[in-house]
């Protein structure tokens, strides 16, 4: 996008529409009602409605307002931190809390180029050792500690 | 009012209560240190923790982390620089500038003392307003709660930073997703999109964690530079006589601000902070010495941040409704456990309203008891590196959603919201009002749907009521306000100074 105009604005502003067009779209399956008895699709038509209306206004203001950049993600951390927490949820039920710990830390880890292999090894030893205590032997979680196939060897 | 502060009192002062309100300030001070880590975000990393208890006592150890976490907020603020959230943003003004001198002890001192006079006074404030305010709300009907709500979700937004249409949004985009799940009058879905999991809703602690929590991780690695910092050294943790005797005037004119700021919906806390300092550098007699460390600059707001806390439970307790992202946490919370705060909470579980009102005094007298003594250890804290920090926060925000429901769903939600969280942060959305709206969007639902069947579907009856008129007459000049340019230098001016 060219930097004569807010970009961030309108970015947010195509966000609210897109997010307002979908929400509406799915409304339409949802009886209305009338105004003395709402349906389950009153409430949402108005909430997606202001919804579309303000996105208007923020896209408007971004053609109108100081020029901006969209500002860089940071897809690398991103990625990172969110796939060791959706790995260490796949990971926590089956396998056990040890391995999601571990899968947690070295994942989340790359996200910190400062990150040193004897740190990282350190820090998943020591937060074993706390969830074990607080949450397995403490609070006596449901999940599993150690992978349960470990137990049928 | 004293019998109903005995009863509190006898509920609250057991010693299972006593030792959760312990932990609750010990946590919630230690994760409130950490740099980055502001109140909000370390109320809804804890929140997990509460949840197998008895209500009256999960709502005790709350209130304990609420102000632990706020008092190592100021913490982190005087000694490296570094406000976990706005309204610590102040203390940091004199606080450090202080600590750079080597007052850090005076200033940390100062905070405490000046926070739990504060808290006292505030406590009897809410202890006194509450039952006459409670008096009010009952003669309530739909119309006017929901006129209340959508002043209450003007308001939320009325200080918050940056654009009026982006903040709204937040709201809007909150009640939307409020609405997701099973439709209290009809049965009906809504927006579950074929998940099973979102039949009861979008979880609470999975939206707070992921916006607050997960976000401002990849938030803070992304910028290393904010999260620096070399802490000061704390020096003598006591006040000489001269301090003590400027800072008296200055905790006074605060606490009185923040009590009554504090009832306001939206930016009480923040606005008795800044209007807090302000005052102090106008009325000081030491007014020259502001910018380079007056004690009156870290008592004044740091009391008025804590009375303004206090007093913000009072729309909470009376009405239901959150003054602020912490009230809505404290909300989403209450009703895990069952309770659905509002007017009649006093008169059907006096102990746990009774109970709650003294384990704010109880959470205020526990930061002064164990935080300065332990300041030595929040300062080593503040000094292990983020690397090692972030993915401990993590694993404790990992096992912590799992544990709501023992369901897999909600970490994922967690992660979910962790990228809405970041998208939001880079397109500069300010989160909060988007919590607020997704604990008032229901009720704003039942009222509406309410009010409207009592009045044949005829929407004069928002007008037409007296109270219900003003409600919105106040939202519509809150609207207006915004808009008025000069207005909004100005609060654009406060905010960023």
């Amino acid at each position: 996008m060219s930097s004569k105009v807010n970009a961030t604005d309108i970015a947010s502003g195509a966000m609210l529409l897109v997010l307002a067009a979908v929400g509406l779209s799915i409304n339409l399956q949802y009886p209305l009602g009338t105004a003395s008895r709402m349906g389950a699709g009153y409430m949402p038509l108005i909430a997606f409605v202001t919804l579309g209306i303000l996105g208007m206004g923020v896209t408007v203001s971004g053609f109108r307002g100081a020029p901006r950049r969209l500002e860089n993600w940071a897809w690398r951390e991103l990625v990172l931190i969110l796939a060791a927490f959706a790995i260490f949820g796949a990971l926590l039920e089956d396998i056990g809390m040890a391995a999601g710990i571990i899968a947690m830390v070295v994942i989340s880890g790359l996200a910190d180029r400062t990150q040193t292999l004897k740190g990282l090894a350190g820090l998943a030893v020591v937060l074993l050792i706390i969830c074990w205590l607080v949450f397995s032997w403490g609070l006596q979680i449901r999940v599993p500690f150690f992978p349960p196939f470990l137990n049928n060897v | 009012m004293l019998e109903n502060l005995a009863l509190g009192f006898s509920t609250a002062v057991t010693f299972q209560n006593l030792g959760f309100a312990f932990i609750g300030c010990l946590i919630g001070t230690a994760i409130g240190v950490l740099p980055g880590v502001g109140p909000v975000a370390t109320i809804s990393l804890l929140l997990p923790l509460t949840f197998g208890l008895d209500p009256i006592t999960s709502m005790i150890m709350l209130a304990g982390i609420y102000y632990g976490a706020q008092y190592g907020g100021s913490t982190s603020a005087i000694l490296l620089n570094l406000p976990g959230e706005v309204t610590a943003v102040v203390t940091t003004l004199e606080g450090h500038k202080m600590a750079r001198a080597g007052r850090a002890g005076a200033a940390l001192a100062v905070a405490a003392l000046g926070s739990f006079f504060a808290g006292t006074v505030a406590t009897l404030v809410v202890a006194a307003s509450g039952p006459v305010l409670t008096a009010v709300a009952m003669s309530f009907g739909p119309a006017e709660y929901f006129s209340l709500i959508l002043l209450g979700l003007i308001a939320a937004t009325v200080l918050a930073q940056g654009s009026m249409f982006k903040s709204l949004a937040m709201i809007v985009l909150g009640v939307a997703l409020g609405l997701v799940g099973t439709d209290v009058q009809s049965g009906q879905l809504r927006f579950t999109l074929g998940f099973p999991q979102l039949f009861e809703g979008v979880g609470f602690v999975p939206l707070a964690m992921g916006i607050f929590g997960i976000a401002e991780i990849i938030r803070n690695l992304e910028c290393p530079e904010q999260r620096s910092g070399t802490a000061s050294s704390v020096g003598k943790l006591w006040l000489t006589r001269t301090e003590f005797k400027r800072a008296v005037p200055s905790v006074l004119r605060g606490t009185a601000l923040g009590s009554l700021l504090g009832i306001l919906p939206g930016g009480g806390l923040a606005l008795s902070t800044f209007a807090s300092y302000m005052l102090e550098r106008k009325v000081s007699k030491y007014r020259h010495e502001f910018g380079s460390g007056a004690i009156e600059g870290v008592a004044g707001p740091e009391s008025a941040n804590n009375a303004a806390s206090q007093t913000s439970f009072i729309p909470m307790l009376t009405l239901g409704l959150p003054a602020n992202a912490v009230m809505a946490l404290m909300i989403g919370a209450l009703m895990i456990q069952g309770i659905q705060p509002g007017p009649r909470m006093i008169a059907e579980q006096p102990t746990l309203f009774w109970g709650l009102i003294a384990s704010m005094w109880i959470g205020n007298l526990m930061l002064v008891i164990i935080n300065l003594p332990l300041v030595g250890v929040w300062v080593s804290l503040l000094k292990v590196p983020y690397k090692y920090l972030y993915p401990a926060i993590l694993v404790f925000c990992g096992i912590g959603a799992y544990s709501i429901n023992n369901s897999v769903f909600d970490v994922y939600q967690t992660a979910v919201f962790g990228l809405v969280g970041y998208a939001l942060i880079k397109l500069e959305f300010e989160p909060a009002p988007l919590l607020i709206g997704f604990v008032l969007g229901p009720m704003m639902e039942e009222y509406l749907k309410r009010a409207m069947l009592l009045s044949h579907g005829d929407v004069t009856v928002f007008v037409e009521r007296p109270l219900s008129a003003v409600f919105l007459l106040m939202g519509a000049i809150a609207l207006a306000a915004m808009v008025v340019p000069t207005i909004r230098r100005k609060k654009d001016q406060a905010l960023a100074e």
